[in-house]
């Protein structure tokens, strides 16, 4: 099996631990990968800011970076949903780059959509660690990416991925499919607003006892963490590959 | 109604500040929603209903001008009257106008949010005409000044210790905290206005081409107040509520209330066609349909936003948003509040107004996922922030003329200029191009990231920002912000594929290869439910039967759900004794009966109370005062339908409207083989078409009155009957 990597902008560069622990999964899988150096970023930010000239401007990049590849993986849900659904629309008035866009969709994938439906694994082996070698387990708690559940409909996959981790117990997260209030540009329009529906999910997390929260989306983690860290609360806000790489 | 959209960002600020709004705002949206849930997950084919009512809207907006001819000529072939009104002045003018004509003093008003959209209450005002809202939410919102702040309950951010002392201030009430008694001391002051007032004025949620049928569903019972007792009674209703036929109803009236509240059917849905008829005991002598305009067909000329249209006013959107719960309905500055509402505000107002709306949305998608027309929102809100952002899409057809945002070459006006960049789109759109300047370019990329994360040096500690500099300093007011990392990814990744693909490095693995980790067989998505057509679900056999038997079952359990109580018996005797023992257990004193109810005989009925101090009234010709004297109602019904529990009630000749209204207590009876399984049965009756034709008003109840306008509280009988009671008499049965 080989595939693409398409690592997005913000886990280059601000996570790019989280594009390794993607890395060290798929290649234990024995999954060949690729990484074109040209990719940067979906476009999304200008996408949904309404700037749909300049989000065209680099979907074309992005169209002629990954054109021809069979298959490519994502560390995220939005941006994969940006690539599969919003191209086509993007260029509806352009039939040649929509052509190539909806070329695309179809081989397009988040990474544990990837792992479950294409690769067929729901067990990737992995143990999860206490500091120290400490025996128990560790609580986890999942929170579904907006653009992932609603836009893939994926919600199943990354629990199974996490339930079959050693050392890990899966605990509910009441609402857990509300957002968490990110919403790209929003969060720096609407600090406020933004900031508040955070703590609705943070302190879903806090009451489900989970020590670690999960996501497939750095968007929705970089902003549960910033709040976390903000407030001191000494809670682990990781991505799925993370998880799976045994971090 | 005064327009405050550019507010938005302070009006969320203090909403959020507000410690008590916030509780309640949390109350009242988990409560619908849980609702909404559970009534959709009772609801078989709820996904196929919606996918059937977004086809009705569709197809209804396609060919909008030719049904609404149609309902035109239908609605004056029952003897009513349309005024089709370009605008909102053009509507409130027609509407001062017949009430100056007909010296009218006071309007009775039931919930409309058309009727905000045109200001109707400050230009009834002005010519010196009382407009009083008697929703309960409505009228305390009224009372105190202010503006409704959620579709459904409109007084949500009010406790009722502020209504006790509204209630003290304004009406002159005792201080009372209690529920009950504040809405009694709303039921008491809002009677006399019913009574009292001219001219009745209600919206609809939907008005059918074919019948001329409007239809007005609700819970409390006064907007069947404001329909049956003013000699008058005007409809504002919106164009695009218009259905094509009869048939079409039963989807729309099992989607919206579940939608809204999570109940199978609202308490009271009435569906009136013109005037009352000469012969019919009461009703309005007047109907006016007043079909608004006011910029909806310039909305229907926009190829996406036209879905907007299809909005059925259920509030799920609201209930869901996670921006909504936070800030509630006031801080989106107009009408429509909620995520169809930063849809359709913008329309209205100019998107140059009200150009934060758009933007105050995190895209999540819930609200798509809820609507019963399954309006595509974030879709919408993306189109508009294309507007803003000035895309190709120019002029936008969905702009008012000179109202608009004029973006055609991006230029910005001059006020754009000096705003902060949070509001400026002309910041917005030059760091806009500049990023795509870098994302198209890989080395731009590079070295973009490289230069950044030198720069950011002074400000990273444990490799956390915790103050950014603007345009990001929203974001560090209550989060940390990552730093970039040294090592980018793409630098990382040379030695990565080296070591990982080599296979290079060892790490602790369970099982043996890829292949052995697989699970057991893919996951295979389910498969979909087998869909049914609606009104294809099982059916109980009518007639009499097992299947029957079932059914009257069914429709006891449904009316206890809803309050209300099921009296079986086998004769007219022991139906009237059955009324007897009622009328006793009340303690009545007056009851007052249609003066034709079959099965049962008027003297029949009489009898029954024969040697109580009971005096018995015949509706037909009494005032409505009179008949408000009266502590007991009696009717007969048309049909019951036993999947909702619901009397269907018809207005002829000796059958009033009032009198299953007025009094306190409200007693129907039903021959067995008159109940139907559901609402399809009761549409797809031959000549049910004519029926609504022929009647000025088919009535659905379902259940007593309610209402949980103060504090989510649920409070019995507030305009309507407070008790209702079902003699089913099954002749026949042993
Ligand atoms: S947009 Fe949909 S969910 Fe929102 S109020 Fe309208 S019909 Fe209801």
């Amino acid at each position: 099996m080989r595939a693409t990597l398409f690592i997005t902008c913000l886990v280059d560069q601000f996570f790019p631990e989280v594009g390794e622990a993607m890395v060290g999964v798929l290649s234990r899988l024995g999954v060949e990968l690729e990484f074109p150096e040209e990719q940067t970023c979906c476009g999304q930010p200008a996408f949904n800011g309404g700037f749909r000239r300049e989000a065209a401007r680099v979907a074309r990049h992005f169209i002629s970076v990954f054109e021809g590849k069979e298959c490519i993986v994502a560390p995220s849900g939005s941006c994969t949903s940006m690539v599969k659904h919003f191209y086509p629309e993007l260029f509806r008035d352009q039939p040649r780059w929509r052509e190539r866009a909806e070329a695309l969709s179809s081989r397009i994938h988040e990474f544990s959509e990837f792992l479950v439906r294409v690769l067929g694994v729901e067990d990737v082996g992995a143990r999860y660690a206490l500091p120290g070698g400490a025996a128990g387990s560790t609580r986890v708690a999942y929170h579904d990416s907006c653009h992932l559940l609603r836009e893939l409909g994926i919600s199943e996959e990354p629990r199974r991925l996490i339930r079959s981790v050693q050392g890990v117990e899966l605990v509910d997260l009441s609402r857990s499919p509300a957002c968490c209030g990110f919403g790209g540009i929003f969060s720096v329009k609407y600090p406020h607003i933004s900031g508040a529906i955070l703590q609705e999910k943070i302190e879903a997390i806090r009451e489900s006892g989970a020590e670690v929260v999960v996501a497939n989306d750095m968007g929705c983690l970089m902003h549960i963490a910033g709040g976390l860290s903000r407030q001191g609360i000494p809670l682990k806000a990781m991505h799925l590959a993370e998880l799976l790489n045994g971090a | 109604m005064e327009v405050r959209t550019d507010q938005f960002y302070r009006s969320a600020g203090k909403a959020l500040q507000d410690q008590r709004l916030q509780r309640a705002l949390h109350n009242a949206t988990s409560r619908f929603l849980g609702q909404r849930e559970a009534a959709f997950a009772e609801l078989p084919n709820g996904e196929l209903l919606r996918v059937k009512a977004r086809e009705i809207k569709e197809e209804t907006c396609r060919r909008l001008e030719e049904h609404l001819d149609r309902l035109e000529r239908s609605v004056s072939q029952a003897g009513g009257v349309v005024f089709r009104a370009r605008d909102g002045e053009e509507a409130c003018r027609y509407i001062l106008e017949l009430a100056l004509r007909h010296g009218v003093k006071r309007v009775v008003k039931s919930k409309s949010m058309t009727s905000e959209e045109i200001g109707l209450n400050e230009a009834l005002e002005r010519a010196g005409i009382e407009p009083v809202e008697t929703d309960l939410g409505e009228y305390i919102v009224q009372l105190a000044g202010e503006k409704p702040s959620h579709i459904m309950v409109p007084a949500i951010h009010k406790s009722k210790e502020e209504v006790a002392e509204l209630f003290a201030e304004r009406l002159g009430a005792e201080r009372s905290t209690e529920i009950a008694r504040l809405t009694r001391i709303a039921r008491a002051t809002l009677r006399e206005k019913f009574l009292t007032a001219g001219m009745g004025i209600s919206g609809a949620n939907f008005a059918v081409a074919e019948t001329g049928t409007v239809t007005v569903l609700e819970n409390e019972g006064n907007a069947r107040l404001c329909t049956t007792l003013p000699p008058i009674h005007v409809a504002l209703v919106g164009m695009e509520k218009v259905i094509p036929t009869l048939e079409d109803l039963p989807v729309f009236l099992k989607l919206l209330p579940r939608s809204a509240t999570g109940q199978k059917i609202s308490s009271y849905v009435s569906l009136i066609t013109g005037p009352r008829r000469e012969a019919e005991a009461d009703g309005p002598g007047e109907f006016h349909l007043v079909l608004l305009d006011n910029g909806r067909s310039r909305l229907l000329q926009d190829p996406y936003l036209r879905e907007a249209l299809y909005c059925l006013k259920c509030g799920a959107c609201l209930n869901v948003c996670p921006v909504y719960q936070k800030v509630g309905g006031h801080a989106y500055g107009w009408v429509y509040p909620g995520p169809i509402g930063s849809v359709l505000t913008p329309h209205f107002v100019g998107l140059r107004q009200a150009r934060d709306l758009p933007c105050a949305s995190t895209l999540c998608g819930a609200c798509r996922e809820v609507c019963p027309v399954q309006i595509d929102i974030p879709g919408l809100l993306l189109r508009l922030r294309g507007d803003l952002a000035g895309g190709k899409r120019q002029p936008s057809p969905s702009l008012p003329p000179g109202r608009g945002f004029r973006t055609t070459f991006g230029w910005p006006e001059a006020t754009d200029l000096l705003a902060p960049w949070g509001a400026a789109p002309w910041g917005e759109r030059v760091l806009m191009a500049l990023w795509a300047a870098i994302m198209r370019s890989p080395n731009r990329y590079r070295l973009t990231s490289r230069w950044v994360s030198w720069l950011q040096r002074p400000w990273v500690r444990e490799g956390k920002i915790r103050r950014l500099p603007s345009p990001l300093s929203g974001w560090t007011q209550n989060r940390d912000f990552p730093a970039v990392a040294r090592r980018p990814f793409r630098e990382r990744w040379k030695e990565l594929s080296a070591g990982e693909q080599g296979g290079g490095r060892a790490r602790e693995q369970r099982g043996g290869g890829a292949e052995g980790r697989r699970s057991r067989g893919v996951p295979q998505s389910p498969s979909p439910p087998a869909f049914q057509l609606p009104g294809s679900e099982n059916r109980a056999e009518e007639g009499m039967g097992e299947g029957k038997s079932s059914l009257i079952q069914q429709l006891e359990r449904e009316l206890g759900r809803v309050g209300g109580k099921l009296h079986r018996v086998r004769s007219s005797e022991e139906a009237c004794l059955c009324l007897r023992e009622l009328a006793q257990s009340y303690q009545v004193k007056r009851v007052v009966r249609w003066n034709e109810a079959p099965p049962l005989e008027a003297v029949e009925i009489d009898r029954a109370f024969e040697g109580l101090e009971i005096e018995v009234i015949p509706g037909s010709g009494e005032a409505p005062e009179r008949l408000a004297g009266a502590e007991m109602g009696l009717t007969g019904a048309e049909y019951a339908l036993a999947d909702t529990g619901t009397l269907v009630l018809v207005a002829r000749e000796g059958q009033g409207r009032a009198v299953s209204l007025l009094p306190w207590v409200h007693v129907a009876w039903l021959a067995a083989d008159r109940v139907l399984p559901g609402l399809e049965d009761l549409f797809a009756r031959v000549g049910d078409a004519r029926l609504a034709a022929a009647s000025s008003c088919l009535t659905f109840i379902t259940g007593p009155s309610r209402t949980a306008d103060i504090e989510l509280t649920l409070t019995i009988g507030v305009h309507g009957p407070g008790e209702l009671h079902l003699i089913l008499i099954e002749f026949g049965r042993t």
